[in-house]
């Protein structure tokens, strides 16, 4: 059925493109532009009035991660329409590939691997002194667009504004995710995000604190420890 | 005559919004006051050009009033015509929308007159009133030289650092897709 194009949301024409846990992503188009619509869908096994809160809230969580990134000035979609009847986000489809293939494909000069590794760290400073969390940030979510390799950030469905009191350990989880997610997904070259962090501390003005904690969560892992 | 860009709907199929721009305006607060009196059609909305720097951000507006109108909640105020008008400003506050966005004012001078049309529906009353507008017509793609810059970006609260990654009708549409989320003040 991938192939097939269907109506989503009421637009037409859409092609699925991947399938995750909460929802599905097609290619449209919308109004002369390529678009993507991202579509979260019900789950069956949660009571009706907890999932459309849920699911609303989720999407609200995207859409305002998104705004607030944009004011930072971060590079995300354009995000063209919000329908909370569908639960459907269309946005512009961003030129380029992810992270994540261009680390694969491997043609890139030492100079630009640099490059995009100190943009990606300067960036999510800048995300994490502006207390924007990504909650995701793995390879695959971040598109670079070539030749110009300006980075966008996509998916911000689990990104969240960070009150300062939680700010360190927020930001220390968001930053070692994206250690983990570097590891994973391209455990032949050791040593990547280690400049990326390099970038992230020299732009962030709140290094101290959050190197504190994100060392003490690389101890434990991600979830805080419930004993005691 | 005025050249009419019809825009069609992806989603919303049978369904356009006509759109005419004109310049020079010398009537608008007249028009203006026709529209609050309530003797326009209802599916037509005049607005006040200066903040709509693209044809998209009236596709997006368009859209969404559409929507409102095909779902059981309905549309947030009286009419198709002042739908259109209040979607496109990216805020919740109704009057807010329709005086900043409509042309019931001395100083507007470029306007669209735009209207919902639906196939094979036929009309009591046709959306088409560009007769009352005194002006010169223009095309649409004018838009973006009829826009106030510093306006639009006052209204939509765009800062530099957006700008410099994304343009400006980007910048409007989002805040026009995604308003349900953005205005502080919507609550649940």
């Amino acid at each position: 059925m991938t192939e097939e194009e269907q109506v989503v949301g009421l637009v037409p024409k859409c092609k699925l493109v991947c399938q995750g846990a909460e929802g599905r992503v097609f290619e449209t188009r919308y109004f002369k532009r390529r678009a993507i619509l991202k579509q979260r869908f019900d789950k069956m096994y949660r009571h009706p009035i907890l999932n459309k809160k849920l699911t609303r809230q989720r999407l609200g969580m995207e859409v305002k991660g998104m705004m607030k990134a944009r004011k930072l000035g971060i590079r995300t979609p354009t995000v063209l329409l919000v329908d909370t009847e569908t639960n459907s986000i269309i946005m512009d489809r961003v030129e380029g590939i992810t992270v994540k293939d261009w680390l694969r494909k491997g043609k890139y000069t030492e100079e630009e691997l640099g490059r995009v590794l100190s943009a990606i760290g300067t960036q999510v400073a800048a995300m994490h002194d502006g207390s924007l969390v990504h909650g995701d940030l793995t390879t695959s979510n971040i598109i670079v667009r070539e030749p110009s390799l300006e980075l966008t950030f996509i998916d911000f469905g689990l990104s969240f504004n960070t009150v300062a009191q939680n700010g360190p350990e927020d930001k220390g989880v968001d930053l070692y995710v994206m250690e983990r997610a570097f590891l994973n997904a391209h455990a032949d070259k050791p040593g990547l995000f280690d400049k990326a962090l390099e970038a992230y501390s020299q732009k962030t003005n709140q290094w101290k604190s959050t190197f504190n904690r994100y060392s003490e969560v690389r101890m434990r892992g991600r979830k805080r420890s419930m004993v005691g | 005559m005025a050249s009419t860009e019809t825009i069609t709907f992806e989603s919303h199929p049978g369904w356009t919004l006509q759109a005419r721009f004109f310049r020079d305006v010398t009537n608008a607060e007249e028009v203006g006051n026709l529209i609050v009196a309530g003797k326009l059609p209802v599916k037509t909305s005049v607005i006040n050009a200066k903040l709509v720097p693209d044809v998209l951000p009236l596709y997006a507006a368009g859209d969404k009033t559409l929507r409102a109108h095909k779902s059981q909640k309905g549309l947030t105020t009286r009419t198709l015509g002042s739908e259109l008008v209040f979607n496109l400003s990216g805020s919740k506050h109704i009057r807010e929308a329709l005086t900043k966005f409509g042309v019931k004012s001395k100083d507007c001078t470029s306007v669209i007159l735009a209207w919902f049309e639906k196939e094979g529906e036929m009309e009591e009353e046709g959306g088409d009133v560009s007769g009352l507008v005194k002006g010169s017509a223009g095309a649409m793609a004018d838009l973006a030289s009829a826009a106030d810059i510093a306006e639009v970006r006052s209204h939509y609260n765009i800062t530099d650092e957006e700008l410099s990654t994304s343009s400006l009708t980007d910048c409007v549409v989002f805040r026009i897709g995604a308003k349900d989320f953005l205005d502080k003040k919507s609550g649940k």
